[in-house]
Formats: C-alpha cells, sequence, structure tokens
C-alpha cells in the first residue's frame, strides 16, 4: 500500500513509504549537534546524526527525505531549495518523501524528531546545504575517476557531470551506485548561498487548489474501517455504561472498541459511525477534572500567591525609585484551543508483526514512541507515515488521538481510520494554559524606566512535548511529565531578555498545577508574555507623559536593530500625524523565535466596536530566505494574533464550553484589516517566521485602543472589557 | 440507492438519505478534496457548487441534492485553469491548504454572481474561516483573478 502526493517538485509522483531504489547513493553526512536551547542536552543519547537525506537513484531521480512535517509554512519548499542548489538541479528535480523516524532526523537543538517551535528552517538548512554538497562531492569523485578527469575540469549541471574538454558526460543516475561506497566527506565545500531573497513556489500549493493533497483525513487503505470517538466530556473522566449492543444494531455500525477514557464505534463510513455515537446514551463516571474558568482569572491563579511560592528566573540590578512614577498592573491570557481546520485523525494497521500508522503529525518521535508502548513492537517494525498537515500550531506535537487508532486498529485486527468530530477537538484539546503576569514599574519624569518586575502565574507548557527520552522511566508516553524548573522557561520567554536597557529587572513564576491539560500554542509563552510587557511599557510612557515610540526608543540605545525596526513601523503607520477623535495607533516590539518584530495597529473605536483599520509588521529574522513565504506567515500570523484577542476556552467543572466555530470565533476574512509586513534583511543568525508575526499583535492594538478610547485592555478575550471587532 | 450527478458524471451511491453530502462525496465518491470542519456549516471547508451555487455540503442531506448539478474541486477543472486556481497559485494564497478547496468553490462561486466584486462585495460572500489566517492573499488573488 502507498499513499502518492502530485508534488510540483517532482512532477512525477512522490512516494509516501521509503523504498530505497537499488543501485542508490544515500548521502549519510555527519553533524554534530549543539545545543543551544534551554534544554540540557548532556544526559541525552549521544548525538548520532550520521543520516540519510538524500537518496539519488540509477532513474536519476532525487529524493530529499525530509525531517520536518508540511503545514502550510513552506519549510520543506525551502530546505529542498537548499539541497537542490547544491546540487546543481533545479527544484523540479528534487522529490520529497516525508522521512519516517530515525535518531538522524532528530532537530539537533532538541535531539528530538518533531516539527515546531518556529525552527524548522534554522535548525535544518545548513544541514540540508551540507547533504547536498557532500553528496556532490561523492558523484564528482566518482565521474572524475570514470573520465579519467581532474575534478577541476568536471562540472555538475542539471542532474549531470561533464567534463568540459571532451564534453563527455556521466549521469547522476550513472554515478550513483559507485558514488554510495566513496566515504562521506566531513567537511564539503558549500556553494554560495544563492537562496536568500528568491521567491519560490511552494512545491504543495498546486495540490492545495485541486482537492488532490492528501492530509491524514484522506487516507484510505485497503478494507479499512472508520471510527468516531467520544471521550469523557469532563476531561479525565471516565465511561461508566453504554449499550454496545444498540449501537451495533445502528446501519454500518461493526464494533464498539471501549478506550480509557471514552468508546470508539467502528464501521464502514464515518457518518454512520458518528452517528450512532452520536444517538449512543453514554453514561459517565462522575470523575475527572473539576475546573473552572469563566471570565474572571480563575482561583488557581490567585491564591497561593505568597512570595515563596515563586521560582526567580531572572533578578538583576537594583534601583532607586523612591522619586519615581510607580505603576502595578494585572494581565489575563485566556485558555485557548488550537482549533486546526482538519480535526485530529490517525489511520492504524497493527498486527502481530509490525504496525504502520498514517498520520499529520508534528511529533514523529512521539507518535513512534507511542506505537512502539501500545504494541510492543521494535522501532523497526513500526512506521509512521506522514501525510500533509491541515493546520498544526502545536496541537499535532501530541499522539494521544494516535493512542485512540493503534488501540482500535490492534483490537479489530484491521486497518482504521479514526476521525475527531469537531466538537471532539475541541473539547479534548491540549490548550494554551491561561497566563496571568502581575507587572510592577517604575519610571522617572524624564522617560526613564528604572525598574521592571514580572510575576507570571502559569503552568508549565511542556508537560506533554519536553523530548520524552529525558524520563528514561516513563512508562505511558502520552501522560504528562514535568520538566525540572530551571530549563522550564516557556512561561517567561520573551521577558528574561527583553530588548529594552532597564537597570532593575526581575522575572519570576509560579507553576499552577491544573486538572485538564495544556501544552504549547502557536506563540506559547512569547504571546501572553508580550501581550503583559507591551502593554505595560505603555502604560509607562502614558504616566510619565512620553510618547510610546520615543519612549522606548529612548530605552534601545544598544539595540540598534530593534531601533532601526520601530523607524520603519513608526513611518509605514503614520506616527504622529494627526487622527480624527476616535482613532488612535498603537506600536509594539517583541524579540521572539529568534526574530525581532514591531508591529504596528491603526484602529477606530466607536461605542464597543473596536474597527481594525490597519496592521503594519517589520520583521528582522535574521536573514530573509524566501521573502514571499516569510511575507505568508507573518500575514497569518497577524490574523492569528487578531484571533487570539477573541476566542477563549472557558470550563464549567471540567468540560471545555466552546465545542465549534459557533461558539469560538476565529478571525474572517471581512474582519481582516489591510496588512503591511516589511523585512529588514540583516546579516545574522537565522530565526523563524512561523510563530513572530502574532506575538506583538496584541499589545499593539490594545494600545491603540488606549490611544483611540482612554480604555487600558489587561485582560483578553476583549468582550471582558465589552469589546469587539467591527 | 440515490441518483446523483457529480462533475458532470451520474453515479448511483447507495447511502442512508439524511447522509450529508459532504460524507457521500468524500467516502462513497472518493473525492476527497471536499473537506470536513465543522459539521454546523460554520467554517465552510466542506462547500461545493449545487447548480452553481455556493452549498455547505456538511449540511445538505444527500437526498436533497438529487436532481442538482453537483461540482467540487476535482470538477472545477481538469487542470487547474480555472481562473480562481490560476490566481491561488499565482498569489500562493494556501497555507496548510485544509480549508482552500472550500474557498475556492466559494470564490468561484461568487464570480459567477459577480464577475467584478467589490471588497464589499467579498466581505458579504466569502465566509469561510482560514485558521492559518491567509485572508489577504484571498483578497488579492479574488480580484485579481476578476481582473484576467
Amino acid at each position: 500500500m502507498s499513499i502518492v502526493f502530485s508534488s510540483r517538485i517532482s512532477r512525477r509522483t512522490v512516494l509516501m513509504t521509503a523504498a530505497t531504489a537499488a543501485g542508490a547513493l544515500v548521502v549519510g553526512a555527519r553533524f554534530t549537534s549543539q545545543s543551544q536551547g534551554a534544554f540540557p542536552t548532556d544526559n541525552l543519547k549521544t548525538p548520532s546524526q550520521l543520516t540519510a537525506w538524500v537518496r539519488i537513484a540509477s532513474d536519476n531521480s532525487v529524493t530529499l527525505l525530509a525531517s520536518q512535517s508540511e503545514m502550510g509554512q513552506g519549510t520543506t519548499t525551502t530546505l529542498a531549495a537548499a539541497l537542490a542548489h547544491e546540487l546543481f538541479l533545479p527544484l523540479e528535480r528534487v522529490a520529497l518523501e516525508f522521512a519516517p523516524f530515525d535518531p538522524a532526523y532528530r532537530d539537533p537543538v532538541y535531539q528530538w524528531m518533531f516539527t515546531g517551535n518556529s525552527q524548522g528552517t534554522s535548525s535544518f538548512y545548513d544541514v540540508m546545504r551540507r547533504a547536498g554538497a557532500a553528496a556532490r562531492e561523492m558523484l564528482v569523485a566518482v565521474a572524475a575517476d570514470r573520465l579519467g578527469a581532474g575534478i577541476d575540469r568536471l562540472d555538475v549541471r542539471n542532474g549531470t557531470i561533464v567534463h568540459r574538454g571532451s564534453g563527455r558526460s556521466l549521469t547522476f543516475g550513472q554515478l550513483a551506485a559507485d558514488a554510495a561506497r566513496v566515504p562521506v566527506p566531513a567537511s564539503p565545500r558549500l556553494r554560495r548561498d544563492e537562496l536568500r531573497g528568491r521567491r519560490i513556489e511552494r512545491w504543495d500549493i498546486p495540490s492545495k487548489v485541486d482537492g488532490s493533497a492528501v492530509f491524514g483525513i484522506d487516507v484510505r487503505l485497503p478494507g479499512m474501517l472508520v471510527a468516531a470517538v467520544r471521550s469523557s466530556p469532563r476531561r479525565g473522566g471516565r465511561l461508566a455504561r453504554f449499550d454496545a449492543v444498540r449501537i451495533k444494531q445502528q446501519p454500518g455500525v461493526v464494533e464498539v472498541v471501549e478506550l480509557s477514557d471514552g468508546l470508539a464505534v467502528v464501521g464502514n463510513t464515518y457518518w454512520q459511525v458518528h452517528r450512532a455515537l452520536s444517538e449512543a446514551q453514554l453514561e459517565w463516571h462522575n470523575s475527572g477534572s473539576t475546573l473552572n474558568v469563566g471570565d474572571a482569572v480563575p482561583t488557581a491563579y490567585t491564591e497561593n500567591a505568597a512570595d515563596d511560592a515563586f521560582l526567580t528566573h531572572k533578578a538583576v540590578g537594583e534601583t532607586d525609585a523612591a522619586t519615581a512614577i510607580k505603576l502595578q498592573a494585572e494581565y489575563w491570557s485566556p485558555f485557548q484551543a488550537h482549533a486546526t481546520m482538519e480535526p485530529m485523525n490517525c489511520t492504524a494497521d497493527v498486527t502481530s508483526k509490525r504496525a504502520d500508522i498514517w498520520v499529520p503529525t508534528q511529533g514523529v518521535e512521539l507518535a513512534q514512541a507511542v506505537v512502539g508502548q501500545l504494541t510492543g513492537l521494535p522501532s523497526d517494525k513500526i512506521t509512521v507515515h506522514r501525510t500533509l498537515l491541515g493546520g498544526g500550531f502545536g496541537r499535532r506535537l501530541l499522539a494521544d488521538f494516535v493512542k485512540q487508532a493503534v488501540m482500535v486498529s490492534m483490537r479489530l485486527e484491521r486497518p482504521v481510520k479514526l476521525i475527531w468530530s469537531r466538537e471532539e477537538d475541541m473539547t479534548h484539546d491540549f490548550y494554551r494554559p491561561g497566563m496571568l503576569h502581575r507587572i510592577a514599574g517604575a519610571v522617572n519624569r524624564e522617560g526613564r524606566v528604572l525598574s521592571l518586575e514580572h510575576h507570571v502565574v502559569s503552568p508549565s507548557h511542556l508537560l506533554y512535548v519536553f523530548p520524552r527520552t529525558q524520563f528514561s522511566d516513563l512508562k505511558d508516553w502520552t501522560v504528562s511529565a514535568k520538566p525540572p524548573q530551571e530549563v522550564d522557561i516557556m512561561a517567561v520567554e520573551g521577558l528574561l531578555d527583553i530588548p529594552y536597557d532597564i537597570p532593575h529587572q526581575v522575572v519570576r513564576q509560579r507553576f499552577v498545577d491544573l486538572d485538564i491539560p495544556v501544552s504549547v500554542w502557536r506563540t506559547t509563552g512569547h504571546g501572553p508574555n508580550n501581550f503583559g510587557l507591551e502593554c505595560f511599557i505603555d502604560e509607562l510612557a502614558h504616566a510619565a507623559g512620553h510618547d510610546p515610540l520615543t519612549f522606548r526608543v529612548s530605552m534601545l540605545s544598544k539595540n540598534p536593530r530593534a531601533q532601526k525596526l520601530l523607524g520603519l513601523v513608526a513611518e509605514k503607520i503614520r506616527w504622529g500625524a494627526p487622527v480624527p477623535d476616535g482613532n488612535g495607533r498603537g506600536i509594539a516590539l517583541a524579540g521572539a523565535f529568534g526574530g525581532l518584530i514591531a508591529c504596528a495597529a491603526d484602529v477606530s473605536v466607536k461605542g464597543n466596536s473596536v474597527k481594525l483599520n490597519r496592521i503594519v509588521s517589520v520583521v528582522d529574522c535574521g536573514r530573509t530566505l524566501d521573502p514571499r513565504i516569510a511575507e505568508s506567515n507573518i500575514l497569518g500570523g497577524i490574523v492569528w494574533g487578531l484571533s487570539a484577542m477573541r476566542t477563549q476556552i472557558t470550563f464549567r467543572d471540567g468540560v471545555p464550553e466552546q465545542a465549534n466555530f459557533d461558539a469560538f470565533d476565529p478571525l474572517h476574512l471581512w474582519e481582516t484589516p489591510p496588512c503591511e509586513v516589511y523585512f529588514v534583511d540583516g546579516d545574522e543568525k537565522l530565526g523563524g517566521t512561523g510563530e513572530l508575526g502574532p506575538v506583538p499583535v496584541p499589545a499593539a492594538v490594545c494600545n491603540a485602543i488606549f490611544v483611540a478610547s482612554g480604555k487600558r485592555v489587561r485582560s483578553l478575550p476583549l468582550s471582558n472589557v465589552g469589546f469587539g471587532f467591527a | 440507492m440515490i441518483d446523483l450527478n457529480v462533475n458532470g458524471r451520474d453515479v448511483v451511491v447507495e447511502a442512508d438519505p439524511d447522509t450529508p453530502l459532504l460524507w457521500v462525496l468524500r467516502e462513497h465518491l472518493e473525492l476527497t478534496g471536499t473537506k470536513y470542519g465543522c459539521g454546523i456549516a460554520m467554517c465552510g471547508a466542506c462547500t461545493v457548487h449545487v447548480d452553481g451555487h455556493a452549498v455547505r455540503s456538511c449540511s445538505m442531506p444527500v437526498s436533497e441534492a438529487r436532481g442538482h448539478a453537483i461540482t467540487t474541486i476535482e470538477g472545477l477543472s481538469q487542470d487547474r485553469s480555472h481562473p480562481v486556481q490560476k490566481a491561488w497559485i499565482a498569489h500562493q494564497v494556501p497555507q496548510c491548504g485544509y480549508c482552500q478547496s472550500g474557498m475556492i468553490m466559494a470564490v468561484a462561486a461568487l464570480l459567477n454572481e459577480v464577475p467584478k466584486p467589490s471588497d464589499a462585495d467579498i466581505d458579504n460572500a466569502i465566509t469561510n474561516i482560514c485558521r492559518c489566517g491567509t485572508y489577504q492573499r484571498i483578497r488579492e488573488a479574488i480580484h485579481a483573478a476578476a481582473n484576467r
């Protein structure tokens, strides 16, 4: 069984299943890992990046085995282009195959195979260049031998190696088998990087305009059944009673399978099993979460606020703020659902001998581990086949739905595609946790901020996604596991290294435990943290009677990159130009995901209605590789950030209160203002653009609302303070 | 047994009459370009044409589709040559792409009715949800398709 993608890169079909062609050159290149994140790597397995990245077969095909998943962020196009460039190949000649799990494909920073944290390109760009260059040098070595010519007399072009003197040539395919026996060069010579600023058409887009793109929900296997699933409405609750006989009498139903906290109904078509499950009268034990979260800050965040409950992440400098203006404010960012357009799904085919799953996932390694945990099969008998992802946003790092599909397929001994309804998806998410910020600051009359103290109350975002190799005794890979607190800094990211020069800074966090699962969500800690930080900086500016733009710039004397962004965003939003009553402009700055971004919003407020007139973002992501892909990430990010000002998930007695897009209402086209995105191209380390765009949006908009209305928004969603988007 | 006309072809499907057209297209006819997103006609991922009009197929029982001409994304053109598809590629609109079949069908129906839509026409007609947030390029591509 194989599923084919139609692919612009290949113009042939790209097989999802790895089948190494005979006589293929499979380039392995050893790359050393560098620890650069917050994660300790010394107690991890020694990195074994002996990696098969590129396969060149005797039929001249060149295949990139992609570590990264494609969810519309464009990473796989850029990475394939980097490889093709080193091989002097047009991108159309490179096929793309999503690699199955192998330690070789682990992200070099976290030593974990996943797609996320906006680091797909920064982690793998140079890896791809070196893999391509290594393959090229191996092919050239064999060609030199066969043609009896020095390598300086050989040209590589379009899949062929040509002897400049005689014109004799050999194709990659003719060279591949012998090249496979050449030692992999340790440090191949890279070509000049010519991809910067180049606009490349994404390989996946043609298949996304004609319906041929294969997402997880589209997978079809011979003899496959379809499963619908219902888990306890109250998170963590258990199923008490159900009438299996009656459910199985419904048309199309083949079997019911009890899961750890719910029921799967399995049958011939989704609609039949969905209907049977909807009509089944399931009774639930009175167990599970009792969390209550309404519009107000939940008590779990406000109780136990004693000073010694806080972990100090940062405390620097001293302040003499006796004569300064002092401010204190509390900011709240609510719980959020990922609400990917494609609901969670997984297709599993498990036998006693092997397990295959087809899944839209960001978390290949976790999925692989979960299948191993459930089946007891060794890793080489398990293959995680990846499809395209209908949205990820962090949700698809997890494998709770993989677990269900595998359990059902094991029970039925048949291939099963398990699909969540939208309601199941929204009410069984691993939510972005609500985050509470208490911020205190002091500013003098000259507009100099003397002190900034953050107290953050938040659960860990990493309970389910922290690289699981860290927990050697973990039996169930889908349960939560607390990382060491000192490296668990996602809840304070963006606060520890703010761009501003402020002499006295304190950042402290209290970890709150909740009985509903929470995890990472596009922007993770950066979003809520920037909302609190940049609104509060604005509050200080207004309190001291200074212009919020010049107030910020005056604290950036040591950060010329940030100054430049603010200068440009101010120019583009026409900062300082007169505005009519009820209008206002706001600005915010963020450093996140290895990049810097300044955002400005122009709004009109009439009564309770906020009209978004214009949003401008200026980005410095180190170097801009593909400006059109980068722009699409930032444009989409602005919409994500605006949606996050309106949506929220609330809980009543452990039950999420929003179950579909009628109650959880992301931004629509008609509410999306004209947006402008500019890139300030430096020559710095590559940053990520996937999650950068949304980070400063809520603060920029709320700062504009303040100017327009005099009302300071300190709690989201906007409806908490009576506002809504026009 | 229900007779349908899908993408210009007469087909017979064996499905319960209350089965939403969406699931008949996806499962019985294997036309998986039409997507399930919400099941309550809120998101538009399942948009198809019924007699040229945009319809959210998750909320139309297959029995009601009988006797009407149904067009799915697979039937919009044979070779991505519909002006909306061409504009979508030229403007590199899709990100994850899951909602885009429905978007494109909604836009194609709009352009049938209003060949040169204003921004206000677009605002009123295109109410599908895109969680990746591709709206700005959608608007640009609609204008481009209209001015081809």
